[in-house]
């Protein structure tokens, strides 16, 4: 997947982020919507490959801290540092073109579009022809089209979704979408992986699947991955660390042993008689 | 009674007893349909693409119309004035995304659409500021009359064959095309490493076409078209033998298209196979571009009058849905259009800039309202009038359906049908001017029974 297809120059600190090294840190971010209050004052970071997961539950805060993270919402407060460059808040644009992708809790397809398509969406930002070249289409337009098939063929064998290549996802099943949807963000080659509970609703079967793939693409394409996940088995066996928030804010950051363990993260799950 | 007969009978009588006249005023219809057609397209590119009805698309055909005159008066050779008209527009489009676009991301439908009713004001008063706002005449060198073919030395019984042939051409091209077995043939033509001949069902299309292509010979000689009068079965014969041989053509043209494809594909990226389907377009165009051009000689011939000028407009309408259509299926911005008018968040999430796409959708319509006002500004003079036809383009877009390209070429065809029909035949019985008002009650009909329009997605509100 790392093709040199269309890549961009490399800009000056890319790259100068070894394993191990934070790549994304959030500092004393807090947002609020009128009076409610999503996040307070919440810090952590995400270090180059490693699977981080947020857990918490529902309504602690967790989309939202994605949301932050690929600035569909500008937190008030904070400072957010990716890849060594800080900012007060991230635009959707510069994240996708920064090298962050993600998918959505209820899954945010193209529906119209076939599975191909959708893919290919994923390759907006390698591609580089203009709108009149396009407008012809023929000749150095369409070769780049050739070329950035190639890639999504790739992650289309990869997610063993051969078979739906030409099919409106719309029809497809949830399971199934949700795959297309990962193949999506991994169009864009990203370097850091948002994924907003990309096991929900699935059988144990589809989630074994999708756990292989997310190990796969962390392992095979360098990828950081941060995910949002219910299912704790899931989360303990595939996450390096893990950070726990409740009502906005964060109670536990650690291990999977460590959060396990951790006496706020069972009183918040499972409430503690006063 | 009296009043009766003529509006449920006498009418279906006289487009029974005249069916050549009832021809030139369908042919009339569709023509005059297809200028209709043209301004609500671009109403349609950009709801599909915004979700916003943009009351200013009339007066955008006005204001493109108003440059290109001006520009003319201004000493400007016509294709020059076309392309700089055409550029005006693109910074047009920038302009509206700069200036009003901008602010109002996230903001309800209803604010938008009220910012493009202002824009229409604007515009109005801005072209006639710039450009004056006298009646003016635009001249793009095509006579307003019935076109004359008398140079056209093809015999009529050949003419006769050619477009039955070619048409059956079309429609046989445009059933393989479309047919699930053709798609799977053309999937599996992607993947497989053997290079694509046409599978069973084609070859035995092709086989037919070559036996239906070889039965003129087998009934004999066919002199009798030379000489003047065709018999009846000389002519079916040689409608068959064309047909036959277009069949054969257009297999041979699919395999080739798509074994060209193919080729292309491996040498640039490996085993990968491009997008095919221009293989079916190309063949497509040519076939049913040689059957309108025998069907407009042939509908002359046998004494229908057709207009040059509304001729020229149906010609360049088509023209413009095809390079729209292959531009929305074919392209990444075609490509990030859908997406967008599909799920925002999920664009915006790959990166894709709404203010881009905007930009490109407001430049497409204004370049489409630019066709529009070089039709309708020949037509009847571009004044202020002609942001009018907007008012057309509504019970165009209702019957169509607000979404849909196809709706709206279709939609078009229907109401310039339609009303031309019914000015003739029932307009003395209703007390004429029907062609003012049929268009609206066709689309209040419309709206009571399929509200989404024919074409349009079918609203589904979950509650």
């Amino acid at each position: 997947m790392k093709a040199d297809v269309g890549a961009k120059p490399v800009t000056p600190g890319r790259g100068a982020i070894a394993a191990g090294d934070v790549l994304l840190s959030l500092e004393h971010v807090s947002l609020a919507f009128g009076g409610v209050k999503a996040l307070r004052d919440v810090s952590f970071d995400i270090r180059k490959g490693e699977i981080r997961a947020i857990i918490g539950p529902n309504g602690a805060g967790k989309t939202s801290m994605l949301n932050v993270i690929n600035g569909f919402y500008h937190p008030q407060e904070g400072v957010i540092t990716f890849k060594g460059q800080r900012r007060r808040d991230m635009r959707p644009y510069i994240a996708a073109s920064q090298g962050i992708a993600r998918t959505f809790q209820n899954v945010a397809l193209f529906k119209g579009m076939s599975t191909l398509d959708n893919i290919m969406t994923g390759r907006t930002l390698k591609m580089r022809r203009g709108f009149l070249t396009q407008a012809v289409y023929w000749g150095p337009s369409q070769r780049e089209e050739i070329q950035h098939r190639l890639v999504v063929e790739r992650i289309i064998d990869f997610l063993e979704i051969k078979h739906i290549r030409k099919t409106p996802v719309g029809k497809l099943p949830y399971g199934l979408q949700k795959r297309v949807e990962l193949g999506r963000a991994l169009a864009m080659e990203p370097e850091l992986l948002l994924l907003d509970e990309p096991m929900a609703g699935m059988n144990l079967e589809e989630k074994q699947d999708m756990s292989r793939f997310i190990l796969t693409v962390k392992d095979t394409y360098d990828t950081t991955i941060a995910l949002i996940e219910h299912d704790m088995s899931v989360v303990m066996d595939l996450s390096d660390r893990v950070v726990v928030l409740n009502y906005g804010a964060k109670i536990a950051d650690g291990t999977p042993a460590q959060v396990q363990n951790n006496e706020a993260v069972i009183e918040a799950y499972l409430g503690v008689s006063h | 009674m009296d009043f009766f007969f003529n509006v449920l009978i006498e009418p279906w009588i006289a487009i029974l007893t005249g069916p050549l006249f009832f021809g030139e005023v369908v042919i009339g219809g569709i023509l005059s349909g297809v200028m209709y057609s043209l301004v609500a397209l671009g109403f349609v590119l950009i709801y599909k693409a915004s979700g916003v009805f943009n009351f200013a698309q009339g007066v955008m055909v006005l204001f493109a119309a108003l440059s290109l005159v001006g520009l003319m008066e201004r000493g400007v050779p016509l294709l020059f004035a076309i392309v700089l008209t055409g550029l005006i527009m693109l910074a047009l489009a920038f302009a509206i995304e700069r200036v009003i676009l901008r602010y109002m991301v996230n903001q309800e439908q209803i604010i938008l659409f009220m910012a493009t009713i202002g824009l229409t004001f604007f515009l109005e008063g801005f072209g006639e500021m710039l450009w004056g706002s006298n009646v003016k005449v635009l001249d793009i060198g095509i006579p307003d009359a019935p076109l004359n073919i008398t140079k056209v030395a093809v015999g009529t019984p050949l003419l006769t064959a050619v477009f039955v042939a070619a048409t059956v051409g079309s429609l046989a091209i445009v059933l393989l095309w479309r047919t699930r077995a053709a798609r799977r043939a053309m999937d599996e033509a992607e993947n497989a490493a053997a290079p694509m001949l046409p599978g069973p069902g084609g070859l035995v299309f092709a086989a037919l076409g070559l036996l239906f292509f070889l039965a003129r010979f087998a009934f004999g000689p066919d002199a009798a078209f030379v000489q003047g009068k065709p018999s009846k079965t000389a002519m079916l014969l040689a409608t068959l033998s064309w047909t036959g041989l277009a069949m054969v053509l257009s297999v041979a043209l699919f395999s080739a298209a798509t074994r060209l494809g193919r080729r292309q594909a491996l040498r640039d990226a490996g085993a990968l196979a491009p997008p095919l389907h221009y293989g079916w377009f190309i063949a497509l165009g040519l076939v049913s571009t040689i059957a309108a051009a025998a069907g407009v000689v042939w509908a002359i011939r046998s004494g229908i009058l057709i207009n040059s000028f509304e001729l020229f407009a149906a010609a360049m309408a088509a023209i413009l849905v095809i390079v729209l259509a292959l531009f929305f299926q074919k392209t990444r911005v075609g490509r990030a259009l859908r997406a967008v008018a599909d799920d925002h968040a999920a664009a915006l999430s790959v990166g894709i800039s709404l203010r881009g796409i905007w930009v490109i959708v407001w430049a497409v319509a204004g370049l489409v309202a630019l066709a529009a006002g070089i039709i309708w500004g020949g037509k009847s003079g571009v004044q202020f009038s002609l942001s009018l036809i907007a008012l057309k383009a509504l019970p165009v877009l209702i019957l169509g359906g607000f979404t849909s390209v196809p709706g709206a070429i279709v939609g078009g065809l229907i109401i310039g049908v339609g009303e031309k029909v019914a000015e003739v035949y029932w307009g003395s019985a209703l007390g004429g001017a029907i062609e003012n008002w049929f268009a609206y009650m066709l689309a209040l009909v419309f709206l009571l029974v399929r509200p989404q329009g024919l074409f349009g997605e079918k609203i589904i509100e979950r509650v």
